[in-house]
């Protein structure tokens, strides 16, 4: 708490120097609200809340001072939204921090963010969508001894909601720049890197032998030359059992990674080709916490496309760090102006597909009764849990209008990706259709239309009636620079169970000036899975009107 | 500095592993006392989605212990507790809640932290670490198995009556409590479990009543060799009345709908706790029919 009083101090004495001319240094900050009230409705399954509206408020403030800075955020949730985490209860301070560089060393204390490689075996990042904080408290540090080496080091506890987990972590990452390191001007660009993370966990439970340190490694290089690019990446992890009372589940087994990407981009033209397998890589900040988001240290980024239009996005997939392997293929291309197909401004065409599969018999396991390892590539006879083939045609008509177009074939394995007892919902396959049209009405008017259309079908007989097929319908109108009004309807009239043939209809309008944005809205959400980068929540069916607020200076 | 950080990794790499090797148990078989039976108080609730896993923990924990490990389900708080309004009908009609189970969650602040969670024999009421997290039940089960016993507990009853008998095993003074209570398994009824909710998920050794929670000796000094009787009438019917009353005009949104007890399924548990510590340091369970 002194601490705290100290750091507002701290801040306070440099806030009276805000708006003068200041060789006090810089203050910023920024604020969010959402709230949301929550009323019964039966037909969607949609709970009233006794508070009746709920609230997670932010706000962010940042001093710099030449090459230092501390900052701090304020957290407020009366109640949580009830799409998080209830243990986010209350108000507090559970991010401060004060940093500064000298001489190529920067020196940081109390809270941070760190992300080594692409995050296979540390990723401490904070997704307010997903109410995921796994903000670090401790020391870091950053020095390039040489040009082209950048080190860094850490220590410290991961955050989980208004508390710290048990296990202490401490990492190391070093990274080689070969262009900067030779002062090379070669075509050719190399960076090469090497992490290493260990978590402290006092051993518990005398049933079976915990290990109190465990560690995980990664390499990775960067390759570069012209339009192409390779990155790869490999990690493991040693044994990381969870202290579960029986002799079958128990695991043993350690864990790897693989993540490689080549990508290949000129004027008009890209292509990727991505591909990852993870088996037994989750990685927690208490080894008793396994399955839950909050706990969760590592990142496997997600290999499938993240999509922003509803029905795209309606069986979103959740990367799956146990065990899973995939692949992805992106191509851009540009058909040129003049052209038949180009027209006037040309035609944008994005193409992607993904695919996703279990391992073979499922992920390592280890233990006195059980010893597993998949076999390194399997593909066609595995569990598919998630493929996604997709095509985006942009394209700017006149002056005045501009479309986009989509058109996809998704199929998602419901009992799974969502935890669902095999055979109660099978494997979905949904064709969708996405028209979005803008039209400039006049200066600083503009309205935006978006149709689309989902046909779902169940791969295999399925106990529990599907969802079906779903239509739905925007319409947008914006005032530049200040107002916006939307009304959204998501009708699901192909649901199986004809009682759930409803219309989701959401109202919205907002007020944007400056840096201030205020929106208000009213509308029912479907019970559904919302993934940001592969990482999912799982989101309850609601109805009311929220109130959003967010502000910077 | 490229040794400086080689050397720097080689001694992470030393003092940050601990690769184990088979066999994982810990030392083949940890001593576990014989005599020594340990209660595990299941705080849950039916519109609880995490909770069910909490009950698949305890099953999981009594698979390794078998009846060395006693549970017990105590449904509480108005959020997870309380059933759904009869507009909802048939989801979540029933009320599993007791006016004892509500009273222990308050005095104990177990809801207040979050459901599922539990407590292992009431272990770390005095520092307040009694509010287990499911996955912290096994450690303190497995350390709980190995203290000795003061108390040996053996039950006799039918639907009328119930005697408890206590016999002492060594020399001891103080003051303890004996609580008795009944609980009842197979009870089919909603539950949420994740994202479900379940229509017919198996309720097991749910508390119904408790019949008795008081001194365990007008004398808190005890000898080995003493046995203590404790009997107690019963009448099931007044038992199951009183858990309607309770329902219907104490439990926050109850509806009274907390009946239609099972005799097949019951069983009685009694324990003895130190009234300082509040620890159970003995418990026993019986079948109500003596099944």
């Amino acid at each position: 708490m002194k601490k705290i009083a100290i750091l507002f101090t701290t801040v306070s004495i440099s806030f009276l120097g805000f708006s003068q001319e200041n060789s006090a240094g810089e203050i910023h900050g920024d604020f969010d609200l959402n709230l949301q009230s929550y009323q019964e409705d039966l037909q969607i399954g949609a709970e009233a809340v006794d508070e009746v509206i709920l609230n997670n408020a932010y706000l962010n403030l940042t001093y710099t001072k030449g090459d230092f800075a501390t900052g701090l955020r304020y957290e407020s949730y009366l109640n949580s939204l009830a799409d998080y985490d209830p243990e986010f209860k209350g108000n507090g301070i559970p991010y401060r921090y004060a940093t500064y560089s000298i001489d190529g060393l920067e020196v940081t204390v109390g809270n941070y963010y760190e992300q080594l490689g692409s995050g296979l075996i540390f990723r401490s990042y904070e997704e307010k969508g997903l109410g995921i904080d796994n903000a670090m408290d401790g020391v870091k540090l950053k020095y390039s001894p040489l040009q082209g080496m950048y080190l860094k080091t850490f220590i410290g506890k991961s955050r989980t909601h208004f508390t710290y987990s048990d296990g202490i972590f401490r990492g190391l990452d070093g990274e080689l720049n070969i262009n900067e390191l030779l002062n090379s001007e070669a075509k050719t660009k190399a960076i090469i890197g090497g992490s290493f993370v260990s978590r402290y966990q006092e051993r518990t439970g005398i049933v079976f032998k915990m290990p109190q340190n465990v560690s995980a490694y990664a390499g990775r290089l960067d390759v570069s030359n012209g339009g192409w690019n390779y990155y790869g990446e490999y990690a493991y992890k040693i044994n990381d059992p969870a202290n579960i009372g029986s002799k079958s589940k128990v695991n043993y087994a350690s864990g790897n990674a693989i993540t490689q990407s080549i990508t290949f981009s000129k004027r008009g033209f890209g292509f990727s080709a991505e591909m990852h397998r993870t088996d037994n890589m989750t990685f927690a900040s208490d080894r008793e916490k396994q399955t839950e988001k909050a706990y969760l240290i590592n990142y496997i980024p997600t290999l499938s496309k993240p999509h922003a239009y509803s029905l795209l996005a309606l069986y979103p997939c959740a990367t799956q760090a146990d065990g899973e392997f995939g692949m992805q293929f992106d191509v851009f291309y540009k058909i040129k102006k003049g052209s038949l197909l180009g027209g006037k401004y040309g035609t944008k065409l994005i193409f992607n597909y993904s695919r996703i599969n279990g391992l073979n018999n499922g992920n390592s396991i280890l233990n006195d009764q059980l010893d597993h390892s998949p076999i390194l590539i399997s593909i066609k006879r595995e569990e598919l849990y998630f493929s996604d083939f997709n095509l985006e045609i942009n394209k700017k008509i006149n002056k005045k209008i501009k479309a986009n177009f989509v058109i996809a074939n998704q199929t998602y394995n419901k009992d799974f990706l969502e935890g669902k007892p095999t055979g109660d919902y099978g494997v979905l396959n949904s064709t969708i259709l996405i028209a979005d049209v803008s039209y400039k009405i006049k200066k600083g008017h503009s309205i935006r239309i978006e149709l689309q259309k989902l046909n779902s079908k169940q791969l295999e007989h399925a106990k529990k009636l599907a969802e079906g097929d779903w239509n739905m319908g925007l319409l947008e109108y914006t005032v530049s620079p200040n107002w916006f009004f939307a009304v959204q309807d998501m009708y699901n009239w192909g649901n199986e169970d004809i009682s759930k043939q409803l219309h989701y209809v959401n109202i919205n309008a907002g007020f944007i000036k400056g840096t201030n944005r205020f929106s208000v809205g009213y509308g029912k959400k479907r019970e559904g899975i919302f993934c940001v980068g592969g990482v999912c929540k799982t989101v309850p069916s609601s109805n009311g009107f929220n109130l959003s607020i967010s502000s910077s200076f | 500095m490229k040794k400086y950080i080689t050397l720097l990794s080689i001694l992470f790499t030393i003092t940050a592993c601990d690769k184990i090797e088979g066999p994982y148990i810990s030392g083949g078989e940890p001593y576990v006392n014989p005599y020594k039976k340990v209660l595990i108080e299941d705080f849950t609730g039916h519109l609880c989605p995490n909770c069910p896993d909490a009950a698949r923990e305890l099953d999981a924990i009594h698979d390794i212990y078998g009846d060395q490990i006693i549970g017990m389900a105590i449904h509480v708080s108005k959020s997870f507790g309380r059933p759904y309004p009869a507009s909802q009908a048939p989801n979540f009609q029933y009320d599993f809640r007791t006016n004892w189970g509500d009273e222990w969650d308050e005095f104990y602040e177990i809801s207040a932290a979050g459901l599922p969670r539990g407590m292992v024999n009431r272990i770390g009421v005095p520092d307040e670490s009694h509010k287990l997290g499911k996955d912290e039940w096994v450690g303190t089960v497995a350390s709980e198995l190995q203290k000795e016993v003061n108390f040996i507990i053996s039950i006799k009853c039918n639907t009328n009556s119930i005697t408890v008998s206590s016999t002492l095993e060594n020399d001891i003074a103080n003051n303890f409590k004996l609580v008795v209570c009944l609980t009842e398994s197979d009870i089919v009824n909603w539950q949420k479990d994740g994202q479900d909710n379940i229509d017919e998920y198996e309720h097991n050794h749910v508390l119904r009543t408790v019949i008795s929670d008081a001194s365990l000796s007008s004398s808190s000094s005890f000898e080995k060799g003493e046995v203590i009787e404790s009997s107690f009438d019963i009448n099931l019917a007044e038992l199951e009345q009183y858990n309607i009353d309770y329902s219907t005009n104490e439990a926050e949104l109850g509806n009274g709908n907390a009946g239609g007890w099972n005799i097949e399924n019951m069983s009685v548990i009694a324990y003895i706790y130190d009234n300082t510590t509040k620890e159970i340091v003995q418990v026993e369970e019986a079948h109500l029919m003596n099944k």
